[in-house]
């Protein structure tokens, strides 16, 4: 259970980090570059056992 | 000199911009991890007979319970005593026709003498999900009189969400045999399995236990693989399991079903017909049919591949000489695939008591025969 | 220019997604992959009569074709058994010689030794990777063994009965290596048709003047055997 927390903390961790590049950026190209990493990343914080 | 493109106007605000992408990312992760989802929690209807005894493995390893590792038993005792007969289907989630076969024997079945068990999801893990980037089928709709049935294809490998990360390099327990990182997921090379084991090895731990508290006499596993591999239409028998294989392809040769006998090589650990036979007194065998929808040359990946076995690519390769069955434009339907194992399971359940005496027969009737399913559909034999 | 091979490429990249993926690990493990070349072909075949041809057989011609020609005993019991390529069809040949009647033991990995107490030697052949393995040799030691077995045999002038009963699935690169040996060697053949489409079999018995019977189903090859071994 611990280790799962800990799973889903370094992907809400990176998805974050990531939000916040995608944040600050201001081509939309580069926006949606991010937008594909982070799709993946919301649905290991979500469901990541 | 060429004018510049100019953006749409909305587009120049950053605030937009975020919420396009925002919008986005909900949408597209909304829809696929609903997917996941769904998968992850289907369970496949299967309709045994009212009363029919149903056990779990958990019921073996109680660590199971309440994980996606716990999967039902299906038992099946006759009024005689006689011998005892396990047949798995399911180990790899991806090969249709041994869950198909289970499933079958399940809604089916009916045992006189003896007893038989049957786990249609013996890696119900994989049945949550499927390996990643072959395109594979979910949900198998398959006509029936009743209805329309939904059956799962999964993957071969136990979800990486009840087991994860991978390690470079698998080390089986106890031989110390090194194996891809990956089969680490693969319950058919988890065998014998240890209880305090990662999730698969639990898995096939729970499996030998179970073998070992009913002393099963005889233990089944059915599989498939792609026409280009070279032991399909085949069975692989622990060296103890031999004794049975001269009558029983004797009996399946003149049923018309050529089944090529290898024993299992001592040096190949972690499967069935190995380690079932090495830490228990089963006599274990694995049966394999071809299945196109696992195959590298196959083109379209989708239900009626898996179903109807037709594949342009296939009848191209088989005329090059490529694969190790008869292939041509019929394909190798699910029909004759299951045919070949539930005939074959018949003729090895009935080459037990001819083999080792009276004590170890077993009788059941119910089940189709290979003519059967092969000028029929697989529906009308689905409750 | 740029962008068009841009778009090219990942429209490449998005085809070979279908195309590529971990491959399923077969059940032999990567690193030590014996290769079967077992070949293709089982196929649903009507029964048909056994038949003998062969220039010393004497063969009934006015037997009906339901019935196998009358054939001359050759053997007699009791049988050593091995395969030549250490195929499962060992214990084939054990249940049909058992059917028959016929006391037999079947050896693995017989020697010149093992044919003390036998009157026969039975070779069944066809190769396995599974089985080479499973015996812990390679192609070139059971083919050894095999030529050791038969040059002792001889020597003893103890009789051989070659098999192959496992039709088309027990040919193939692998299975043919050992075939020709034991078909040279011995006095009298069984084989099932389906694994001699080509010939290959026949022609060697033929030109030995080896009796040879073809079966359709491995089950006749009891009525053959019985008189063989004139039961």
């Amino acid at each position: 259970m611990l280790l799962t927390w800990i799973y889903r903390g370094i992907a809400l961790l990176i998805l974050v980090l990531t939000g916040r590049e995608l944040w600050k950026e201001e081509k939309m190209q580069m926006k949606l570059c991010a937008c594909f990493v982070m799709i993946p990343l919301l649905l290991r914080v979500l469901m990541i056992k | 000199m060429k004018e510049e493109k100019k953006a749409p106007a909305f587009l120049k605000n950053k605030l937009v911009k975020n919420l396009i992408c925002l919008v986005l990312i909900l949408t597209v992760a909304g829809i696929t991890g609903w997917e996941f989802y769904r998968f992850r929690t289907y369970r496949e209807e299967i309709k045994a007979p009212d009363g029919t005894e149903i056990q779990h493995l958990s019921d073996y390893l109680p660590s199971l319970k309440g994980t996606a590792g716990d999967t039902e038993i299906y038992v099946f005792r006759g009024e005689q005593d006689g011998g005892s007969m396990l047949v798995m289907g399911g180990t790899h989630a991806d090969e249709l026709a041994g869950h198909l076969s289970a499933i079958i024997m399940v809604e089916n079945l009916k045992v006189t003498r003896g007893t038989v068990y049957v786990i249609p999801r013996a890696n119900n893990s994989g049945f949550t999900n499927n390996f990643p980037q072959e395109a594979s089928p979910m949900y198998i709709e398959i006509p029936t009189a009743n209805g329309t049935r939904t059956v799962v294809y999964g993957s071969r490998a136990t979800n990486p969400v009840d087991q994860w990360p991978d390690p470079d390099l698998y080390t089986h327990y106890p031989s110390g045999q090194g194996l891809s990182g990956a089969e680490t997921r693969n319950l058919n090379r988890s065998y014998p399995g240890r209880e305090n084991g990662n999730f698969t090895e639990r898995v096939a731990c729970a499996i030998r236990n179970f073998i070992n508290t009913n002393a099963i006499d005889l233990t089944i596993d059915l599989h498939e693989a792609s026409p280009e591999y070279p032991n399909i239409n085949s069975s692989v028998l622990h060296e103890r399991a031999m004794k049975l294989s001269g009558d029983a392809s004797l009996e399946l040769d003149d049923l018309g079903i050529s089944m090529r006998m290898e024993v299992s090589p001592v040096n190949l650990h972690g499967l069935t017909h190995r380690e079932l036979g090495d830490y228990t007194n089963t006599l274990a065998l694995l049966m394999e049919t071809a299945n196109p929808c696992q195959g590298r040359i196959r083109g379209a990946t989708n239900a009626e591949l898996a179903l109807m076995g037709k594949d342009p690519c296939y009848v191209k390769a088989s005329e090059l000489g490529y694969l190790y069955i008869p292939y041509d434009e019929n394909g190798v339907a699910v029909e004759e695939r299951c045919g070949r194992h539930l005939q074959a399971i018949q003729v090895y359940a009935e080459a037990l008591g001819w083999v080792f005496g009276d004590e170890y027969t077993i009788e059941m009737t119910g089940l189709p025969q290979y003519n059967d399913l092969i000028s029929a559909s697989v529906g009308d034999w689905l409750k | 220019m740029k962008k068009l091979c841009a778009i090219i490429l990942a429209f490449l990249m998005l085809l070979s997604l279908a195309a590529c993926g971990s491959e399923p690990a077969p059940t032999v493990p990567a690193t030590n992959p014996p290769q079967s070349t077992a070949q293709p072909a089982e196929t649903t075949k009507a029964a048909q009569p056994a038949e003998s041809t062969a220039a010393n057989v004497p063969a009934d011609s006015s037997a009906p074709e339901s019935q196998p020609s009358a054939v001359q005993a050759l053997f007699e019991g009791p049988v050593l058994v091995t395969t030549a390529g250490q195929s499962a069809d060992g214990t084939v040949a054990e249940t049909l010689l058992t059917r028959a009647g016929i006391e037999c033991e079947v050896i693995k990995m017989a020697g010149p030794d093992d044919l003390a107490e036998f009157k026969c030697l039975v070779l069944v052949a066809g190769g396995s990777s599974k089985g080479l393995g499973q015996a812990g040799i390679k192609e070139e030691q059971e083919l050894a063994r095999v030529q050791e077995l038969i040059d002792a045999a001889k020597g003893k002038n103890i009789p051989i009965l070659a098999l192959h009963v496992g039709g088309q699935t027990r040919r193939g690169t692998l299975s043919d290596r050992f075939i020709p040996d034991a078909m040279d060697a011995c006095n009298a053949a069984i084989i099932v048709r389906e694994g001699d489409e080509d010939g290959m079999m026949k022609d060697i018995l033929e030109k030995n003047g080896t009796p040879y019977f073809y079966i359709e189903k491995q089950k006749e090859g009891t009525d053959i055997i019985k008189q063989l071994f004139g039961k």
